[in-house]
This record gives C-alpha cells, structure tokens and sequence, in this order.
C-alpha cells in the first residue's frame, strides 16, 4: 500500500507526486524483485523505483534493516559477489520459503486491495 | 568521489561488512548524482540525507545480523553431527573388532566432542553482551577494530563523507 505525498508549494501541479512506502509493502516489493535474479540492495532499490515509474521510492534507511530481517526470516538469503564495477557486492536471492511467502503476501495484499476499493466504493 | 574505506581488503567481519554494504550503496547513489549533474559535495550531501541516520542503521542491521549469526552457529544439524560423530565413536570405541577401528573410534568422539565445544563457544561470543561492561567492554572494542572505527569514533561510512579526511 502507498500513500501519496503531495509535493508543497505553487507547482504542485507540474511536480509528478512520490510515494512513500507503507510499513509492511516493502517487504512484499522486495521479495518481488528478487523473483526475477539476484540483486545488491542499491539495484533492488533502483529497480522498485523504475518499475514504478519513479512513484515508488525505497527509504534507503530503511532498506537494508528490511533486507537483514528478510534475511533472518529465511526468506532470502545473501552472498558477496564482484559487482558491475568490480567492487565487492552483497547480492540477495529469494529462497524457496521466499517465494513461498511472496505467494501468500501477494495474495494477503489483492484482498486488502479488494476490500479498501470496496469502502472507497461504498461508504 | 572519494576512494572507498573498503578497499584495501580490510574490516570484511561482522559490522565491517554491514558497513561495507552501506558504504557501496552511497557510492552508487554519489555516482548516480554527479551523472545526474550534481557536484560532488552536492551529491553526498544528499546521498547522506537519503540514506539517514548511519549510525542507527547500521546498528540495527548488526543486531539483525547477530541473531542470524547466533542461529546458524546453534544450528541443529551441527549439533546433530557432533553427537552422530560420538555416538559412532563410542559405537567404534566398544565394538571394534581391531586397534584400529577403537583408534577411529576415540579419534571421532574427540572431533565430535570438540566440534561441541566449538559451536558452544561461538554461540555465547556472538550471544555476549554489548551493554556496557568488561565482557561487553572487550566485545565493543573487539567489533570497533574490525569495522575499522577510527580514533574518533567514525565509522568508515562517516569517513567517506568527512571533508577532513
């Protein structure tokens, strides 16, 4: 889940409106992107954000805490690896209890999705 | 864009490689900028803006880091193996028919026992405390130099963005 952060000020209009990530979706997101291949934490990053079209934008703060406890959960799990620029990277993967759980978080958001549409609808 | 603190090969353990991971991501980010048109102060200044409070992430992500350790080091498969080692050692150490399968028998209870020992000691290392006091004084110290805190209490990521440096 989103929420808009609508930028202050007279050009409101002009300026394209941000997300900030809701507690809990960014987990979803990373495990997502990890379903395509192996990525450092800059690329994951990156990757959400490009996906989204820039409206989605990873707290950097709070990327790697989330990474580490995914990482504890066994959800993904990490290796160091030479990067494009031949530094030393720690690159993430998802494991089989990872998609396993991407599944059910997936599942868990449609029907969050689902029922927030149907107040917006209703109420 | 200053050269990384990291790359003479040292500081790779525990905090040191949480600060390694953080301090390429704000390169990325620098280099990203400056490409982007920023000079280079510009960009990491607000490479250190995004990226927050240093200090309190990476101590979050080294408590992570410490009970993921911890788990893996009391991992019951090691444990499995080391009273399968004894066990089959005892096995050897009683039946054997010949020396040299009673050798192989007291050989496997001593790895065994060991091993036990090992996992034992490295669980309650990385279990020790870090509040203050003289155990947790010496572990404090201990992570500081492999991470490579420098005399004033930097962290090689604080470095990377300290002009003076």
């Amino acid at each position: 889940m989103v929420l808009p952060r609508m930028s202050r000020g007279r050009n409101m209009a002009k300026v394209k409106p941000k997300a900030d990530l809701l507690q809990g979706t960014l987990d979803l997101l990373i495990l997502r992107v990890l379903q395509r291949g192996e990525l450092h934490g800059y690329a994951i990053a990156a990757r959400i954000a490009a996906t989204s079209d820039e409206l989605l934008r990873v707290e950097e703060g709070s990327l790697y805490p989330a990474l580490y406890r995914l990482e504890e959960q066994g959800w993904i799990e990490a290796e160091w690896g030479a990067s494009e620029n031949n530094r030393r990277a720690k690159y993430y993967r998802l494991t089989a209890a990872g998609r396993k759980q991407l599944r059910a978080e997936i599942a868990s958001w449609e029907r969050l999705q689902e029922a927030i549409t149907r107040v917006l609808q209703t109420a | 864009m200053k050269d990384s603190p990291f790359e003479n090969g040292t500081a790779r353990e525990f905090s040191g490689e949480i600060e390694e991971e953080l301090s390429f991501h704000v390169e990325l980010r620098i280099r990203e900028l400056m490409q982007a048109g920023w000079t280079a102060e510009a960009a990491e200044e607000e490479a250190r803006r995004r990226f927050g409070d240093l200090r309190r992430i990476e101590a979050e992500c080294r408590e992570i880091r410490r009970r993921i350790d911890a788990r893996r080091a009391d991992s019951p498969v090691f444990k499995s193996l080391t009273w399968i080692l004894i066990g089959a050692g005892i096995a050897l150490h009683f039946f054997g028919s010949v020396d040299q399968l009673r050798l192989v028998g007291n050989s496997l209870i001593i790895i065994g026992a060991l091993w036990r020992t090992l996992i034992y000691l490295r669980v309650a290392v990385i279990r020790a405390p870090t509040e203050p006091g003289l155990w947790g004084n010496l572990t404090i110290e201990r992570k500081r130099q492999l991470a490579g805190y420098d005399g004033k209490g930097r962290t090689p990521v604080e470095r990377l963005f300290d002009d003076e440096v």
